[in-house]
């Protein structure tokens, strides 16, 4: 019995407290507040997109600087070795 | 004749999706006076209710540009979820906090009740006071699951989906919460 009237009591109270609430709205400057926030947002997405588009470009720029090195040192190697082998030549002929 | 009449929020939903970013402002709009007072009655404050609204805005926009939203929930639902869950952490946190302010022996942080924001702004307001003072002392999960049930009216089902736990786990959130109201209130009578 006791038991069912506290039950009662919250149940009532709740109820109450939710009917009184009903009308509760964000303040009027909330949806500026969002906005604002949701505008840095997509700022920072743009940096991140533009940040990462600049790696992209370095290390595209790494790759290429890395193989052209490869591709002089490679030449001149053989470079070296031509002269070398006619360097022998000469010596052979001399 | 059958009609495809796309939901306006599903509308805005599937256009974000797309890449349409500014979509997202119609989301806020249609939904943000729902949420707040939902995460205003969960939280006994509007201005704590609006920066967990805020928060879930930002994580929901965040994973609807990534395409981490798989869409198995509705937009509403998927944020009231988001809601839900912030304001459980908010209210540990806030519980942590005042636990720390005794051991300090710092004064109480309520602010008390704002007004002249128009009668029924002020009497909800005050309302909100009420549930906050009243199931301050519950655990985070039990206030939330009460209020949930009692004061926003969602059924047990959806309080499980909403805190994504089992319907018999809700149950027993609820008879604890009711246990420790009732005890509270004969331990006041006595």
């Amino acid at each position: 019995m006791v038991h069912d009237r506290d039950e009662a009591f919250i149940d009532e109270r709740l109820a109450r407290i939710s009917k009184e609430t009903a009308s509760l709205r964000p303040r009027p400057d909330f949806r500026r507040r969002v906005q604002r926030a949701l505008d840095a947002e997509r700022e920072a997405d743009s940096r991140r997109i533009f940040v990462r588009a600049g790696r992209l470009v370095l290390a595209a720029a790494m790759v290429l600087a890395i193989g052209t090195l490869a591709f002089a040192a490679e030449r001149n190697r053989a470079a070296n070795e031509a002269t070398a082998i006619s360097y022998g030549v000469e010596e052979l002929e001399w | 004749m059958a009609q495809n009449v796309l939901d306006p929020l599903d509308d805005a939903t599937a256009r974000v999706l797309q890449g349409e970013e500014s979509a997202f402002d119609e989301i806020v709009e249609a939904t943000s006076a729902r949420l707040v007072r939902l995460a205003a009655r969960l939280m006994g404050s509007v201005e704590e209710g609006e920066d967990i609204v805020q928060e879930a805005y930002l994580r929901a926009y965040r994973s609807l540009v990534d395409g981490s939203f798989d869409g198995r929930a509705r937009l509403q639902t998927w944020l009231g979820r988001i809601v839900t869950n912030a304001a459980i952490d908010a209210l540990r946190s806030r519980r942590r906090r005042e636990e720390r302010d005794v051991a300090l022996g710092a004064g109480s942080s309520w602010e008390g009740v704002p007004s002249a924001d128009g009668a029924s702004l002020a009497e909800a307001r005050v309302a909100l006071a009420e549930l906050d003072g009243w199931l301050g002392e519950l655990p985070a999960e039990q206030r939330i699951a009460l209020t949930l049930k009692a004061v926003e009216g969602m059924s047990s089902g959806e309080i499980a989906e909403s805190m994504g736990m089992s319907e018999g786990a809700v149950e027993q959130l609820l008879v604890r919460a009711r246990t420790a109201l009732r005890k509270r209130r004969d331990s006041h009578g006595a």
